[in-house]
């Protein structure tokens, strides 16, 4: 898996590229955001780690170039600004993920693995929510052992909740996902979707979060 | 810095305040003069004319009697100049009159009055010449003129001595009013030195407040805000010798572990066990200086905005960053209220360092358990977990500063104390249970905002 570090920092840009090399992953280093424009045009990545503080501008005003690729890599930004806003600042800007310096390698290591499983779905994981296993790889529900039926639509929403079990999804989000299918994709329709998803895995397993929106939930043993 | 105290400087208050009211004062007193003098001067010339008018209807009728009598005596020679009316008995101050024909011959004048005519129009009322007021009556049937003058020179003469009466003691009084201004103001404003002495005195070591009695109202005021100053510099003094303190003794002794861990894995052809005790050792002074960091931050109240910030999306930014752990994410549920939606006014940075430090002493302290965080109406950010909780004892000690909560040696107890700085910057309120209403065991933490 090929991935591209943009970081001013050599010393750290060093440290990191030999800690991944020795995980097996390639690594090319753009000190600067044109280097990173000039990168991102001509190699295929996987993934680009960002650090937002560059000697030419802001990390962020990468992004617009990296969501217009034709298949467009994951953006973990890596910085050592910690504020919640910056983190929505960058979340919004559409990164992927988040994590603060002096970050823990291991994790990072963790995140670019996800990145990895994300993108060769035959070897994804089983999700397991209490006695519900989703298998992505293989589209297929199990709840106490026994298979679900789902439709396109269902899964499509379970999908994108499941992909990302750590997010909390917005209406918009899930919604996009049902677009594909030529519906009218309104937000009625999502609800109708949603109920339907709760009623063949479990209430609990879906959580509303109202104003925010809608999440896989873990704890089965719903205390409300 | 106490050289740059001017007492009697060209810049000093009293000074200025002395020259700014003489300038004043002494502009007023010369607007109402010459008020006064335009006021006296019209009195004047009214007072000088009704006399005139009076003299005229008093002395005309005698005049051509006069005329008459003295043109009998006269009979035999003509009148080239004019004949001269003998001093009334009766008439106690000089009367200026001239009895003139229609050609403007003088026919008869008063001893006093000028041998030629006044040179002025024949015209019944008020006239002025070169040097004389003069009034002229017509006799109604005789053709002849009666005319009576004053100098002008007598007026002005009136006008001046009135006009000097009132600025003499003008230029007299005002040096000694600007005298008796400039002191007054100097003692009034000595309790500005006196202030002034209080605040100068003050440093690092003495922060007390400034106490000086009979202070007018707008030095109080002054004087509290002064004290507020120093009671939120004395504070912060506080904090920064508690942080010089806690920082010290925070970070070396993980750094000593690191330095021990590496030396030791150098010496041994880089052993396994040490260089994963220097990483260890390394994490927890990551972990301790963002903690110190956060309480920097937190502390610094100067730096917390003051905006609008929706609970549910804080808590909810907040919890997807532990979400990321799949561990943590089993163990954290997030409960968003159904109806309502709980605005509070503050800082979303710290109160996201505040929720985020709750969050991780519940999971390190809530025994591999489950974690709730909850966004209660109307206002409220709780974070709950369902561990051993603490005892009776142990909850009063905890919202104490710098006191470590558990036993854990790793130091990451700085967190409540934290909690409680953003906290109170906010002007919340801390609730702590243990356990929590209801539960059986846990320990729970509020933070009760106040709803924008």
């Amino acid at each position: 898996m090929r991935i591209l570090l943009v970081e001013d920092d050599t010393a750290l840009a060093d440290a990191v590229c030999s800690y991944l090399l020795a995980k097996a992953f390639v690594v090319d280093v753009a000190t600067s955001l044109a280097e990173a424009r000039g990168a991102l045009l001509s190699v295929q990545y996987a993934a680009v780690l960002l650090d937002l503080h560059l000697g030419d501008g802001d990390g962020l005003s990468l992004l617009p170039q990296v969501r217009a690729l034709r298949e467009p890599p994951i953006v973990i930004v890596l910085t050592a600004r910690d504020q919640v806003t910056d983190r929505i600042r960058g979340l919004d800007a559409g990164a992927d993920d988040y994590l603060i310096k002096p970050y823990d390698p291991a994790e990072l290591l963790a995140r670019l693995r996800a990145v990895e499983r994300r993108r060769s779905a035959n070897t994804s994981p089983v999700l397991q929510l209490g006695t519900l296993e989703i298998d992505l790889a293989h589209d297929r529900v199990r709840k106490d052992g026994n298979p679900v039926v789902l439709t396109q639509k269902e899964w499509a929403l379970l999908r994108v909740m499941a992909t990302r079990p750590e997010r909390i999804h917005t209406r918009e989000n899930l919604a996009d996902a049902l677009y594909g299918f030529g519906d009218e994709a309104d937000s009625n329709t999502l609800e109708v979707f949603i109920s339907r998803l709760r009623r063949k895995l479990g209430r609990s397993h879906i959580q509303t979060l109202r104003g925010l929106g809608y999440r896989l939930s873990f704890s089965a043993d719903d205390d409300e | 810095m106490s050289d740059a105290k001017p007492r009697n400087g060209q810049d000093s208050l009293a000074g200025r305040l002395t020259r700014t009211l003489i300038v004043w004062v002494g502009g007023v007193w010369l607007l109402c003069v010459l008020a006064v003098v335009w006021y006296v001067d019209r009195e004047i010339n009214h007072n000088f004319d009704s006399e005139l008018v009076e003299v005229s209807h008093r002395m005309f009728d005698m005049a051509v009697q006069e005329l008459e009598k003295l043109r009998v005596q006269h009979e035999s020679g003509t009148l080239d100049t004019p004949l001269i009316a003998p001093k009334q008995l009766f008439s106690e101050d000089a009367v200026m009159y001239q009895v003139v024909d229609i050609h403007e011959h003088v026919l008869l004048r008063s001893a006093e009055a000028p041998v030629g005519a006044f040179d002025v129009p024949l015209a019944a009322g008020f006239s002025n010449s070169q040097s004389w007021r003069v009034y002229t009556v017509r006799h109604p049937s005789l053709g002849l003129y009666f005319q009576v003058a004053d100098p002008l020179d007598e007026r002005r003469t009136a006008l001046n001595r009135t006009l000097f009466g009132l600025i003499i003691p003008l230029g007299a009084v005002l040096p000694l009013l600007a005298l008796v201004l400039r002191n007054v103001a100097r003692a009034e404003l000595r309790v500005l030195q006196q202030l002034a002495g209080e605040i100068e005195k003050r440093s690092g070591a003495d922060l007390r407040p400034i106490t000086l009695p009979g202070l007018p109202q707008e030095l109080r005021s002054v004087g509290d805000h002064v004290n507020r100053l120093l009671e939120r510099l004395s504070q912060s003094l506080d904090v920064e010798r508690a942080l010089a303190a806690n920082a010290a003794h925070e970070l070396r002794t993980p750094l000593a572990a690191a330095r021990l861990r590496l030396q030791t894995a150098l010496d041994h052809d880089l052993h396994r066990n040490d260089v994963q005790g220097a990483l260890d050792a390394l994490q927890v002074l990551s972990h301790r200086t963002e903690k110190l960091l956060q309480l920097s931050r937190a502390e610094s109240g100067a730096s917390l905005a003051r905006a609008r910030v929706d609970l549910v999306q804080l808590a909810g930014t907040v919890a997807q960053e532990f979400w990321q752990d799949p561990l943590i994410n089993e163990r954290l549920k997030l409960k968003v209220p159904d109806s309502a939606a709980p605005v509070a006014f503050g800082d979303v940075d710290a109160l996201a360092i505040a929720l985020r430090n709750l969050v991780e002493n519940a999971l390190r302290y809530g025994s591999n358990g489950r974690v709730v965080i909850e966004v209660a109406a109307p206002c409220t950010l709780v974070v709950r977990d369902f561990g051993a909780g603490v005892s009776a004892a142990q909850l009063e000690t905890l919202q104490q500063r710098h006191v470590r909560h558990g036993s854990d040696r790793a130091g990451y107890g700085l967190g409540l104390s934290i909690v409680g700085t953003i906290v109170e910057k906010h002007g919340a309120k801390l609730e702590l249970a243990s356990p929590p209403a209801g539960a059986a065991q846990g320990f729970e933490a509020r933070i009760v905002l106040r709803p924008a």
